[in-house]
């Protein structure tokens, strides 16, 4: 019984080992400064364009 | 105590003995004694554990008790199969600082170091940046003098991501990304001027609000390639 545990401690001890070797990038919102000029770029020119031609309305009788 | 608190005292030693002081440094006595986690702080910290013994003024020769306990960490903590990429190179990078650093005997089987394992290369080439970046990082501690030629060459090959990967990290407020990466740009050459990589890893180092890893890195930037102030 107490060599189960002890495996059991050893093998939780290895999973630690490895989660402190390699452990996941922590969360963060990352801005790349040339993409957001880029789309600030394009949500300009999107709102400065004029607004998009619609065929003319012809009543047919 | 967690692993992580023990990792974080170890880590408290070495930076201590790289910046010249308390008493000479020698790994078996900053390990907490017969506990179990030593072992296992040992590798996580991978070489680094023995980067005083590069510098010869900061540490007593190493000794007998100082190979036992690195040897009960490499045959505790082998990578198994599924290991990750991190896993294998900071193991290899223990085994050479200890074929470097500590005396063991090629000729003895029984005080022979393990083999070094193969580790995959090919994510050094074609990891887009932030990913090399976070990797390289974690690898921070084979950015020994002399360690680990191969991945620092294919790393210098990979200097303005490395850079960029720095920026990001300090962005983020990663500071132990941060940390591991400027180690690295100080041993590669080339890095660019205008990074500002010296008042940047002092940055990183106030900013981390005493973490024993990040001034680990920093330090032996400073020590062993003159970087960071």
């Amino acid at each position: 019984m107490l060599k189960d545990r002890t495996l059991v401690e050893s093998g939780t001890l290895t999973d630690e080992v490895e989660s402190l070797l390699d452990p996941a990038e922590p969360e963060g919102v990352f801005h790349d400064t040339r993409e957001c000029a880029a789309k600030t770029l394009l949500l300009g020119a999107l709102l400065a364009s004029p607004p998009t031609p619609r065929p003319k309305k012809t009543e047919t009788r | 105590m967690p692993l992580s608190a023990v990792v974080a005292d170890v880590a408290t030693g070495v930076v201590l003995a790289l910046r010249g002081g308390g008493d000479p440094y020698a790994l078996s006595r900053v390990l907490p004694q017969d506990d179990p986690l030593a072992p296992a702080a040992i590798r996580v910290l991978g070489a680094d554990v023995l980067a005083p013994y590069a510098l010869d003024h900061r540490s007593a020769p190493a000794g007998a008790d100082d190979e036992t306990v690195v040897r009960q960490a490499l045959a505790a903590y082998p990578p198994g199969p599924d290991a990750s990429e991190v896993s294998v190179w900071t193991y290899r990078g223990l085994i050479e600082a200890s074929r470097a650093l500590l005396p063991g005997d090629p000729g003895d089987a029984d005080r022979a170091w393990p083999q070094v394992p193969r580790a995959g290369a090919a994510w050094i080439t074609t990891d887009p940046w932030p990913k090399l970046a976070f990797r390289a990082s974690q690898l921070a501690a084979l950015a020994f003098p002399g360690l680990a030629p191969d991945l620092a060459d294919g790393l210098a090959a990979r200097t303005d991501d490395l850079a960029r990967g720095f920026v990001r990290a300090v962005r983020r407020r990663d500071w132990l990304q941060a940390a591991g990466l400027g180690r690295w740009l100080a041993r590669l050459p080339h890095v660019p001027p205008t990074l500002g990589l010296d008042s940047g890893l002092v940055f990183v180092q106030q900013m981390s609000d005493g973490d024993a890893r990040v001034a680990l890195h920093v330090v032996a930037a400073r020590q062993f390639y003159g970087r960071g102030g």
